[in-house]
């Protein structure tokens, strides 16, 4: 079977899988273990590249995993009784005095960020965090299957067959000089899509479980050695991909996975000869039940979520000042509330953006409004800014990626679809 | 008497690359003869079977009736009980040659449990009672009465799939039909576009009862308003119209197939023996086709006598070659260690209601049960499995497991090691368990020894 069929036929069931969704913590599985392993093996043959900040960015893709109902990570209050009107008066909304109000030229007192992002709203006001809203993938069909693999294959429609992810992709365009090429990328967990393909990837997962330590851990690497040494060199470059990630002592408050993960992608990001962009996947967005406002199981979410940026920041250091988090799922919620305090799937949502070569301090959007008529089919938020155009503004300015090579690595469903996803101005510093 | 060394190593092998892991003593059991052993357990009377002695494991229609209630609590309090008496009978046998073709047809009709409550609920059952009645029977029972049970009929979309021409109208779904011809029975290159689509228009009005109120809710249901009328051409041979039948006849045939047969003999010397050789290596590449090759024919010859299959797997030529060919898959590694500290109620403890280590580590080895998201199943090659990020996890999942189950007890690891491996454990091994210190660190290194994670 080839991956051609493999992929076609993943999709086919992901297409009909989509179609119910009774599962309210959706997770997906993918694996790319292949690449992982060679990833991990050509770690000590990296070349050594001019050191020179500025020309070293570095990027985390945390992909939230289910629908993230951008209207409450990013609330526009300054619709007034269409925003109260819309939210419903107690389930989703968020009163406008609770909220940590944006400042924007373009819209001023509009939007607001849910209380819980107390980090993000503190680099909004620095300058290093900004939004996108009423943004979505080009596949606009309430499913997490296809939302998210659009997300991640990076094609202007519905592909086929696509075996491969758009920073995969990426990766393996580059020119060999290219400080991101040199040093490569890292999956945290399992591989999602976004990072599968050609080139390879390096692995860490993310866990509290104990490590075994020495005396005994010295044994085990004594006997592999004796014993077996596919294992003996495995082991070691497991364990050198680890300490990469984890640093030399754990921090005791790192006591959930999440927050492990995050932190370990702010080490690995901030080593000298550690990888460039790393991607990590969060679910549990796809909130149909017990959503909640201020709160509830999202505020909860939301907690976490920028709990673990702030690890995050803490563990990349200076490198902060070279770094983009882009923040995206693969679709948002439909604005009214369901029976069961949650929201259904819908369309437009955010993108959230930090880190300190992100243009901060500004909420990029062309607002279709909320009003009943301004909806998409009546109940989404309509989405006007194409997630790739995002995407593309951050690997154009921050990367230096020429518009040719974006073309290669989000290629264009047609004519058309070029100038529905052109890049967005003005998301990176400088 | 300790065994030989040599027969250490061949009984430790019967256990390792056909079961699932030595409990303590074991070695003396099968040591005489391994072969006659696993023989032994093939006929021995409802071996792959779950007694219910407790109660709690549903039946068909209650499972069924708990997948579509509108309280969907109950099917995950169903898929727990039956992941928990799963690894209660994989401890329980003395090898466990049968679990693990339990498992290998189990991953053979693979199912996302998450994707649905029917499915959740009724995935525990289906196994029990399709999967485990017929591992030793007929290839063509196990696959009808999958085909026809709700959680596959659910997995792959044929419950709104209706025929184009029938009462009902709108159009089929493929997809059941599809994954049928492909994974399940006669493998790729064996059939064409207009093969899927008559076997499709077959199993339109192949349903299950969504009406949590029916007598029959959430079983399996043939809707005739729903089923594309008329015969269908389908291998080249003809199918008159015949309702449920029409399909049931198709699917006995397929099961025959020689493709069929082939495909799954292919598929049983890559899970049991060795994985697909690389091109180049062409005497492994000749021993490897001839193994399929030996399997299939008692397939075709047999008509898919499942039973047979299984003791020819066993006379295989590859099936006693020394070295190991394989690495263990993460779920067989873990039910290894379950089996090994089973005498300190492994099992209770790892599956406490108040942290389920078993799960956790199963999903941090990217192995959960009934958790494989496309309907391929968890892959067989080692390529899939081993990588520097797994090798350095096995590592602290090793040391969790010892941990959970022998905290605050107190025994020598070298003799417990003795107890499980005898002389088949290399000095190399022996020496280190022996001179860990402690037996935490004693238990880790055997459970992440060569020994221990290779079959």
């Amino acid at each position: 079977m080839s991956d051609m069929d493999r992929s076609e036929r993943e999709l086919r069931l992901r297409e009909a899988a989509s179609r119910g969704c009774e599962e309210s913590r959706l997770v997906l599985s993918r694996r790319g273990m292949m690449g992982l392993t060679a990833g991990l093996f050509s770690w000590g043959f990296m070349p050594k590249v001019a050191e020179a900040a500025s020309t070293d960015p570095r990027l985390l893709v945390v992909i939230l995993r289910g629908g993230m109902d951008g209207l409450s990570a990013v609330a526009p209050y300054g619709e007034g009784g269409t925003y109260t009107l819309a939210r419903g008066s107690d389930a989703l909304y968020l009163p406008p005095k609770k909220l940590i109000k944006l400042a924007d030229r373009q819209y001023p007192k509009f939007f607001g960020l849910h209380p819980q992002f107390r980090n993000f709203g503190k680099w909004y006001d620095d300058g290093d965090a900004a939004i996108v809203h009423a943004c979505c993938v080009p596949v606009r069909i309430r499913s997490h299957f296809e939302g998210q693999d659009n997300l991640e294959n990076g094609y202007g429609g519905a592909a086929i067959g696509s075996a491969d992810g758009w920073l995969n992709r990426l990766l393996s365009k580059l020119d060999k000089g290219h400080p991101v090429k040199a040093r490569g990328a890292i999956q945290i967990g399992e591989a999602p899509l976004i990072l599968q393909g050609s080139e390879p990837v390096l692995g860490w997962s993310a866990s509290t479980i104990r490590h075994v330590e020495d005396p005994t851990l010295f044994l085990i690497r004594q006997m592999y050695e004796a014993e077996d040494s596919q294992f003996s060199s495995m082991l070691e470059q497991g364990l050198k991909g680890r300490a990469m990630a984890e640093g030399e002592t754990q921090d005791p408050s790192e006591d959930t996975d999440l927050k492990v993960g995050f932190a370990g992608a702010g080490r690995l990001l901030a080593s000298r000869r550690g990888p460039r962009i790393a991607a990590l996947s969060i679910s549990g967005y796809d909130t149909h039940t017990s959503q909640g406002g201020l709160e509830g199981d999202l505020a909860e979410l939301f907690a976490e979520l920028d709990d673990g940026l702030g690890y995050f920041r803490r563990n990349v250091g200076t490198a902060w000042k070279n770094t983009v988090v882009m923040i995206v799922t693969e679709f948002g919620r439909r604005v009214q509330v369901n029976g069961n305090d949650g929201s259904d799937h819908g369309t437009g949502t955010v993108a959230m953006l930090c880190g300190g070569a992100v243009n901060g301090r500004q909420v990029v959007a062309d607002w279709p409004g909320l009003a009943p008529g301004e909806l998409l089919d009546g109940r989404d938020l309509k989405a006007t800014i194409d997630l790739r155009s995002v995407f593309k503004g951050v690997l154009r300015d921050h990367f230096s990626i020429s518009e040719t090579m974006l073309a290669e690595v989000f290629p264009p469903k047609d004519f058309n679809d070029i100038a529905n996803s052109a890049p967005l101005n003005g998301l990176i510093k400088g | 008497m300790a065994l030989s060394p040599a027969k250490a190593k061949l009984a430790t092998l019967a256990f390792n690359r056909f079961g699932l892991g030595a409990k303590p003593g074991g070695l003396a059991k099968i040591g005489k003869n391994p072969l006659n052993a696993l023989k032994r357990e093939l006929a021995t009377p409802d071996i792959a079977l779950i007694p219910n002695e407790n109660g709690d494991l549903p039946g068909y229609a209650k499972a069924c009736q708990e997948g579509v209630a509108a309280i969907p609590d109950m099917a995950e309090i169903n898929r727990a009980n039956e992941l928990k008496a799963r690894f209660a009978k994989h401890i329980a046998v003395d090898i466990g040659y049968v679990e693990r073709l339990v498992l290998f047809w189990s991953n053979h009709f693979s199912m996302l449990y998450s994707k649905s409550t029917i499915i959740k609920s009724t995935i525990g059952q289906w196994e029990r009672d399709v999967v485990r009645k017929h591992v030793l029977g007929k290839f063509s029972d196990m696959l009808v009465q999958t085909i026809q049970h709700p959680a596959m009929i659910k997995y792959l979309d044929n419950d709104r799939s209706t025929g184009p021409v029938s009462p009902r109208g709108v159009s089929n779904n493929e997809n059941l039909a599809r994954e049928l011809l492909e994974l399940h029975t006669m493998g790729l290159g064996a059939y064409t576009q207009d093969d899927v689509q008559a076997l499709a228009l077959m199993l339109t009005g192949w349903t299950f009862q969504r009406d949590a109120q029916a007598s029959d809710a959430g079983q399996f249901y043939f809707r005739p308003e729903w089923h594309q009328p008329g015969p269908q051409t389908f291998l080249g041979k003809n199918y008159p119209a015949g309702g449920l039948g029409q399909a049931t006849a198709a699917l006995v045939t397929l099961a025959k197939r020689p493709e069929t047969g082939r495909n799954i003999a292919r598929k049983l010397v890559r899970h049991f023996i060795m994985d697909e050789p690389t091109d180049g290596d062409e005497a492994s590449m000749v021993a490897f086709e001839a193994m399929v090759a030996q399997l299939a024919k008692v397939f075709i010859d047999t008509g898919g006598d499942l039973a047979k299959m299984s003791v020819a797997l066993l006379d295989l030529p590859g099936a006693w070659v020394e070295t190991p060919g394989k690495f263990r898959r993460p779920y067989e590694y873990l039910v290894a260690q379950m089996r090994a500290l089973n005498d300190y109620r492994a099992l209770d403890k790892l599956m406490n209601p108040e942290g389920d280590t078993a799960t956790r580590l199963l999903k941090g080895m990217f192995q959960p049960t009934w958790g494989w998201p496309t309907p391929d199943g968890y892959p067989d090659e080692d390529l899939h499995w081993m990588n520097p990020n797994a090798m350095a996890f096995r590592l602290d999942a090793a040391q969790q497991v010892a941990r959970t189950v022998t905290d605050g007890l107190d025994f020598d690891p070298a003799v417990f090691a003795n107890k499980l491996y005898g002389k088949a454990l290399s000095t190399t091994t022996a020496e280190r368990v022996a001179h860990a210190g402690s037996l935490l660190g004693g238990l880790t290194i055997l459970f992440v020894s060569p020994e221990f994670q290779k079959r």
